[in-house]
């Protein structure tokens, strides 16, 4: 199990004079949850963005298993079986909840012969949003519309799953929810790229942590070792606890 | 070689009207989010009030700028509080404006019916009135025309780039939330920009009145260069919309002097959609980025 | 790891629409599109005006261009404002078929929706390759359908130095007058119009449009490949449109490029999906009935201006405060809807008050609009007080 599905080698992205993301070299393995931390503005969207193809890098190269992904249409991306959510969700606001996630049941990997309609629901339930199937997707509250960002994703029927601060803007009891939900989406055999603030949720469910700073790694490795790392504290320390 | 420097006399002054025109168009899409179709029909309704004040009344057709200007001015301002009010997205803006357009062109049909009109040249000393430098002419309204241009361009990049309402207007299209936090009044800023339009929108029209002949469908014949300098020039960028304007204005001159006079109107789009094709972000940047979430 | 192991655990499925109900709407559509198709042949029996078989085919044409149009523009968000460039396309192709001699109608429909296909897939490959904003997509059109026009007066070849003529084409003989082939023919493009938009609209393609249109990025990210299927269904459009382009060549027979690429046609499909409703098939085609039966009274009565003034008062009310359409208000109460309009029009048929079949029709739309748009919090109230606080 300890094979990777995801690779970068060297990543870099430039924003005229800014580097968000330098030679960021990172791998997620199958089945792991990887959590993706850092201080605010330290390249973690960027990096999301990029991997999702919807940003093409300025260098370096992306391997999801043996295919090469930076240069490909992020449609094309997502039918590799990569999939994500958004930090501030962006539903199919004229659709209703059970269409939005059909939209990832029609297409891709997860197109079969299986109705979209039937899948997608079972895709609401696995969240906790059947009730709300027929809704329009403008009337869900935030932590419903957190919700319809996982099912949504998971709709793709991806291998690998980035959860952009899926936590942000919610009450404990939602976030104990949330948490188990990601439990089970590792336990469905799915790859997850955890990017969160959160730091107890982050230690309590990430396999490994990958630390960005300025759009550099600082430091890699299982969440003990790495929230110990000097360097790590000091970032953190820097920018939101002083 | 005396052909080509006539042809880029005549370009150099065709591309202030075309600069003048286009100014208002540019600044109220990047800068209001309102793309204003009616724009046309403000210079239309410019072009007959200086067609009607000057042939009817006999007034001296510049000096109707008087009239044509707070007429722009009170349209455009208009426009923006309507706009405002009813909160309308960009694609809401432009279906209303065509709408606004449609209506402005059935009034003046209604009014000055649908037959050509042209000021009759008694009461139209500029068009008669012209410069010569040896060989060389230019028409004396066009230099005043290429003046205004230059002025209302300048003034607008100073106002963009160098005062601090442009800083203020700058940052409240960028993030409005947070210009709103440190008590930014978007809603004056708007009318500034507007009113700034509707000036530059008159003189155009009033321009257009002393040198072309009008009909109620005539406003539409702007509409593609018009597009084709706001896209080229960078949304809401004065010195790209003088400079494409200018060049798009010397492209068509020299067409119309060397090749097909008749294919004349169709260079300027032709130019646009190669660029589209090669560089779709245009060749100047935005005055304003509006970063995707 | 294979797909099946990344399922969610089986949940119950609802209850599918039960068949009766699925059918009932393409049966009474059916059972519609074959009175009309009969209507020319019991025409005089019935003592109807032969009028009626001109508007007919006008507004089977203006069904055709509003769904063609709504097809792509009104389920991506893509706003097309020169449509006429595709219908221009078909009518052109007529025209210039009928220059040696009496073209063969479906020869100049198939040429004329192959033309205006190919033309629709240049300028989708120039604003969608890189991803241009729709509303530049708006504006590149609108120009570009002046630009097309200015070009056409120029260049002999295509518009023969400013004026072509259609004075006949050969069809098979059962199709009758000529008036009474385009009534047929007409009829038969706006059903494959509707169908295409109907069946367009509930595939895959038609989901992967809407959800391009609520959020494009989040669609492409998801797996829609954005590019191609704005590409196909503009080029679907386009087809349409200037199949019936071609077929309206015949209608006008004097063929001008200024008419042809002006904002006519342009203006007119966009206002009759924007008040129809853009999100259902049935939008355009109320909204078609509507603004033709409108128009064609104001014609008649010699208010030209006033029709356009009136279109342009239109298409500000509408985005102002009918976003959502006629077609939207339809589905909160289609029921009151259906019986203000079939009572009207009995009633003013039958007592002649309409002042013929046009105008009955018009005011029974007018009359169901005026039903579907009264505010909610009324609309209750009325309810209530008339049926005595039974619930609804």
């Amino acid at each position: 199990m300890s094979t990777d599905i995801l690779r970068t080698d060297a990543v870099t992205k430039t924003f005229g004079n800014l580097r968000a993301l330098d030679q960021v070299t990172m791998s997620v393995r199958d089945g792991e949850i990887l959590g993706l931390v850092g201080p605010n503005g330290s390249g973690k969207s960027t990096m999301i963005n990029v991997l999702s193809g919807f940003l093409r890098p300025s260098g370096g190269q992306i391997h999801f298993g043996d295919t090469r992904i930076d240069t490909l249409a992020p449609h094309r991306v997502a039918e590799l079986g990569l999939a994500r959510t958004y930090q501030i969700p962006r539903p199919f606001s004229t659709l209703s909840t059970l269409e939005n996630v059909m939209v990832g049941g029609s297409f891709g990997r997860a197109r079969t012969d299986r109705d979209p309609r039937t899948t997608g629901m079972q895709w609401l339930e696995f969240v906790g949003l059947g009730d709300q199937a027929d809704d329009a997707a403008e009337s869900l509250t935030l932590h419903q519309r957190k919700q319809l960002e996982l099912a949504r994703a998971l709709s793709c029927e991806p291998r690998l799953i980035m959860l952009d601060e899926v936590l942000a803007g919610l009450n404990p009891t939602e976030i104990e929810g949330a948490i188990e939900l990601i439990k089970s989406i590792r336990d469905l055999g799915i790859a997850v790229v955890f990017v969160e603030h959160n730091m107890r949720a982050v230690k309590g469910l990430c396999d490994r942590l990958f630390v960005l700073q300025s759009g550099q790694q600082i430091a890699e490795g299982d969440p003990a070792t790495v929230l110990s790392d000097q360097a790590v504290i000091d970032a953190y320390l820097g920018s939101q606890h002083a | 070689m005396q052909q080509w420097i006539q042809a880029l006399i005549t370009g150099l002054l065709l591309g202030g009207l075309y600069a003048t025109l286009s100014l208002g168009f540019s600044l109220t899409w990047g800068l209001l989010r309102t793309i204003n179709f009616a724009h046309f029909g403000f210079a239309l309704l410019a072009s007959y009030v200086t067609y009607e004040l000057s042939t009817v009344h006999g007034f001296d057709p510049l000096l109707t700028l008087v009239a044509t200007v707070p007429i722009g001015v009170a349209l455009s301002l208009g426009l923006q509080w309507f706009v405002s009010k009813v909160k309308l997205d960009m694609f809401g803006t432009l279906v209303a404006t065509f709408g606004l357009l449609l209506v402005l062109e059935a009034a003046i049909s209604r009014y000055w019916l649908q037959d050509l009109r042209r000021i009759p040249t008694e009461n139209n000393p500029w068009l008669s009135n012209v410069l010569s430098v040896g060989p060389y002419t230019m028409p004396v309204v066009q230099i005043l025309g290429l003046v205004a241009a230059v002025a209302l361009c300048g003034f607008s990049w100073w106002l963009l780039q160098r005062s601090r309402a442009g800083y203020a207007i700058r940052a409240s299209v960028e993030n409005p939330t947070m210009a709103r936090a440190f008590g930014i009044d978007a809603t004056r800023l708007g009318y500034l920009i507007a009113a700034i339009s509707g000036v530059s929108v008159a003189i155009a029209g009033s321009m257009i009145g002393i040198l072309y002949a009008l009909s109620p469908a005539s406003a539409l014949i702007w509409v593609p260069v018009t597009l084709a300098v706001v896209l080229l020039g960078g949304l809401a960028n004065p010195v790209g919309v003088a400079i494409s304007a200018t060049a798009l204005a010397l492209a068509e001159s020299f067409t119309r002097q060397f090749a097909d006079p008749s294919l004349a109107q169709l260079v300027a789009l032709g130019i646009l959609v190669i660029v589209l094709l090669f560089k779709p972000s245009g060749l100047f940047r935005p005055t304003v980025e509006v970063s995707e979430r | 790891m294979t797909a099946t192991q990344t399922r969610a655990p089986e949940a119950p499925t609802r209850p599918t629409d039960n068949a009766a109900r699925r059918w009932t709407t393409p049966g009474v559509l059916l059972v519609l599109v074959i009175g009309l198709a009969a209507l020319p042949t019991l025409q005089e029996s019935l003592g109807l005006d032969a009028y009626l078989i001109v508007f007919g085919y006008t507004l089977f044409f203006w069904v055709t261009q509003a769904s063609a149009w709504n097809l792509f523009s009104g389920f991506s968000g893509y706003l097309n404002f020169g449509h006429a460039i595709f219908y221009g396309a078909g009518v052109y192709v007529t025209a210039n078929l009928a220059r040696e001699s009496d073209p063969n109608i479906f020869v100049a429909i198939l040429g004329g929706a192959l033309a205006a296909a190919v033309v629709a897939a240049l300028i989708g490959y120039v604003i969608f390759h890189r991803g241009l904003a729709h509303e530049i997509f708006a504006l590149f059109t609108f120009a570009l359908a002046i630009a097309i026009g200015v070009l056409v007066r120029n260049v002999d070849a295509i518009g023969g130095g400013g004026v072509l003529m259609v004075s006949m084409v050969t069809y098979p003989e059962f199709l009758g007058s000529v008036n009474e082939m385009l009534y047929y023919l007409g009829l038969l493009l706006a059903v494959v119009a509707v169908v295409a938009a109907a069946l367009v609209q509930r595939s895959r393609l038609g989901l992967g449009l809407f959800a391009i249109r609520d959020d494009e990025r989040v669609a492409e990210t998801m797996g829609v490949p954005t590019f191609r299927y704005k590409m196909i269904a503009l080029v679907l459009a386009a087809a349409i449109g200037g199949a019936s382009g071609a077929l309206n060549a015949v209608m006008i027979s004097f063929i001008e490029p200024e008419a042809t690429f002006g904002i006519d046609v342009s203006v007119m499909v966009v206002l009759m999906a924007l008040v129809g409703g853009r999100r259902h098939w049935a939008g355009p085609v109320i909204g078609a009935v509507l603004m033709f039966s409108l128009s064609d009274r104001l014609t008649g009565l010699g208010m030209t201006e006033l029709s356009q003034l009136l279109t342009g008062l239109l298409l500000v009310v509408v985005i102002v405060g009918l976003k959502g359409g006629i077609h939207e208000r339809w589905q909160r109460r289609p029921r009151a809807g259906l019986i203000t309009f079939l009572g009207v029009l009995l009633v003013l048929l039958v007592t002649g008050l309409g002042g013929g079949f046009i105008g009955a029709l018009l005011f029974a739309l007018l009359a169901m609009i005026v039903v579907l748009v009264v505010p909610d919090a009324w609309w209750a109230r009325l309810v209530n007080r008339s049926r005595e606080g039974q619930p609804r």
